[in-house]
């Protein structure tokens, strides 16, 4: 599992009715988790979604894919508290077979009072 | 040099800048590069695109636990910072003492081990002599007795279990997690207000050409393994063109979310009135002191906070919330639209508060109780022989603290401290004795720079309770003053 803070990922060829997932877990204890997660889910048709904190923490927020379709997956982290907070978030793609599209990726974040830091995850499925 | 010859040298120089600027904003990708290092390069997501600055630190609380004068300035419970709670089981504090951090191995429920619960044990790994011990030694022996005594002890000699709780409830208490779900509706809305116009135009060009790349994941592709030309060069230019219309995005939200005053939801937390209770008991071999038992509970809170906000402006935020229709599809909309509203109010809110906010005026009261059990000492070699009664105390607690001369845009320099201390001893019987204590203090705190000048007068119905003040102006007053306290 890429383990990085880069929060910027690729993928392609992806199968049609596979099953993206998303979700934001805080390091150390609850109260020291002092950030919200919102994510915008982008599609090529015009289509828009907006997951909110309450799902992606813990979530998975999950999502099928089509093809041939674009998607472009914005995550945002908003910190606040003068304590820096620590965000990981976890994505992957489920094949219909259930097996896991490419490896999963998760995305470590930090910040403080005020920053946002953010990841985008693109994804493109497979020509007809 | 002619003046037709100087007018065409400008104008070719004017020329040249008016070419070369489109060739400096077409920089593109290069071929050696992957994506991803594009990307990162013209999206600069780092740490220095965004303000790292932390909070200052800020004159937030009352200390009215403190018999000592000095400032009653400090962070009582620092921003959001419960860290201290469930960090390393073993903290050195660095003056002798080690806690051990108790809380994860209790059998408390799992919910309440975090955040609203502690329990923790400290080793003093340097006890000392009860001072009422080494007074009744031979003044001729005492420090050569003391030294061999205090050999004798070891880091179980004094030792204290403490445990605390805080009452967590929707409007009490200062836990983010309690009150994440607005500011998540806040960001939300902060966040809406910059538009973006998504870029798929990188995502079209890997389209086309994903059958041949073979890799499922393309983000460390380099742009030189793409063999079709006219495609490679498509690709480096979205790429970059994504990248720069993403950084211009981050960078305008990050504006909005500054104007929009989220930072402020922070200290509106950390002004939330909090109910804590603590209770610890010290447990002492014979030579450090008796043992003792003591029980606290504190009620503070700051004026312009969470609560204040939702009292005045949370209609505006949940009634958007209860009117979402029914259609899937206007959800979005009616949800964005409730955040909105709310945070126009909670900018309306911050607008009408600034000035209180800055001020950070925090009130506090704490009433606690005190048992130090019987002691008694024998050592004949020595000729001492102590017996002391057991002593109990109940402790009355007041505190009140606030910024002065806060003008707009401009956070005051002095703060003003006021605390009121009440101590009624009791006897065997439980009745009150006639050594009533009371002291009161005010203090005023100048900061000059990063220096804090302290000045303060102290009332005490005794003057054995004044305490380490500068000057006694009579036995009930004593005035403190530090030209050069830090």
């Amino acid at each position: 599992m890429a383990n990085n803070s880069d929060g910027f990922k690729i993928w392609i060829q992806v199968q049609d009715e596979a099953r993206f997932e998303l979700s934001v877990v805080g390091k150390g204890t609850p109260p020291e988790q002092t950030f919200v997660a919102s994510a915008r889910v982008h599609v090529d048709t015009g289509d828009e979604e907006t997951w909110i904190d309450q799902s992606l923490r813990p979530g998975p927020q999950k999502k099928i894919l089509s093809v041939p379709r674009l998607y472009i997956v914005r995550v945002h982290i908003a910190f606040t508290g003068s304590t820096q907070a620590t965000a990981i978030i976890r994505a992957k793609i489920v094949n219909p077979d259930l097996t896991t599209h490419d490896a999963p990726v998760e995305y470590e974040v930090s910040g403080v009072n005020g920053e946002v830091k953010s990841a985008r995850i693109s994804i493109v499925t497979q020509n007809p | 040099m002619k003046p037709a010859l100087v007018k065409r040298l400008i104008l070719f120089i004017g020329l040249a800048c008016c070419i070369a600027s489109p060739a400096l904003a077409q920089e593109t990708c290069s071929d050696d590069e992957t994506i991803k290092d594009c990307w990162f390069r013209f999206f600069k997501n780092d740490e220095a695109a965004t303000e790292k600055k932390n909070l200052e630190e800020k004159e937030t609380g009352l200390d009215i636990s403190g018999s000592d004068l000095g400032s009653t300035v400090k962070n009582f419970l620092p921003v959001l910072s419960v860290s201290g709670l469930a960090g390393d089981a073993l903290t050195d504090n660095q003056n002798g003492t080690y806690t051990l951090d108790l809380t994860p191995f209790s059998a408390l429920p799992k919910s309440q081990q975090y955040g609203n619960l502690k329990l923790e044990a400290v080793f003093n790994t340097e006890p000392t002599l009860f001072d009422t011990l080494k007074a009744s030694l031979p003044e001729t022996i005492r420090e050569e007795r003391a030294k061999a005594l205090i050999d004798d002890l070891n880091d179980l000699d004094d030792v204290s279990l403490a445990f605390s709780y805080s009452y967590v409830r929707k409007n009490l208490g200062r836990n983010f997690y309690t009150y994440r779900m607005r500011y998540s509706s806040l960001f939300e809305a902060a966040r809406d207000k910059v538009k973006l116009d998504v870029n798929f135009g990188y995502l079209k060009v890997l389209q086309a050409i994903q059958n041949e790349l073979g890799d499922t994941s393309a983000e460390n592709l380099p742009f030189n393994q793409i063999r079709d030309e006219s495609q490679r060069q498509r690709l480096k230019a979205a790429v970059a063109e994504a990248a720069r219309a993403e950084a211009t995005f981050e960078a305008n939200m990050q504006q909005q979310i500054d104007q929009a005053g989220l930072k402020s939801f922070a200290d509106l937390i950390n002004n939330q009135p909090q109910l804590h209770l603590t209770i610890d008991h010290h447990f002492r071999d014979d030579l450090v002191g008796p043992n003792e038992t003591s029980a606290k509970v504190t009620y503070e809170m700051g004026f312009v906070n969470v609560n204040t906000f939702e009292k005045e402006h949370g209609r505006t935020c949940d009634d958007g919330a209860r009117r979402y229709p029914d259609a899937p599809s206007e959800i979005e909309a009616a949800r964005a639209a409730a955040a909105a509203a709310c945070l126009e109010a909670y900018r309306t809110f911050l607008a009408d508060n600034k000035e209180r906010l800055q001020e950070g005026e925090r009130l506090a009261f704490s009433v606690g109780y005190s048992r130090t059990n019987e002691y008694t000492f024998s050592s004949p070699q020595d000729s001492v022989n102590l017996m002391i009664p057991k002593a109990e105390k109940l402790l009355l607690e007041a505190g009140y603290g606030r910024l002065l001369s806060v003008r707009r845009d401009e956070p005051g320099n002095t703060r003003i401290d006021l605390t009121a201390r009440l101590e009624l001893a009791t006897n065997d019987k439980g009745g009150l004795l006639n050594d009533t204590r009371y002291v009161v203090s005010l203090m005023l705190t100048e900061k000059v720079g990063k220096v804090s000048i302290p000045f303060g007068l102290v009332y005490a119905n005794k003057d054995e309770f004044l305490g380490d003040v500068d000057h006694q102006i009579n036995a009930h007053l004593g005035l403190k003053l530090n030209l050069f306290a830090q």
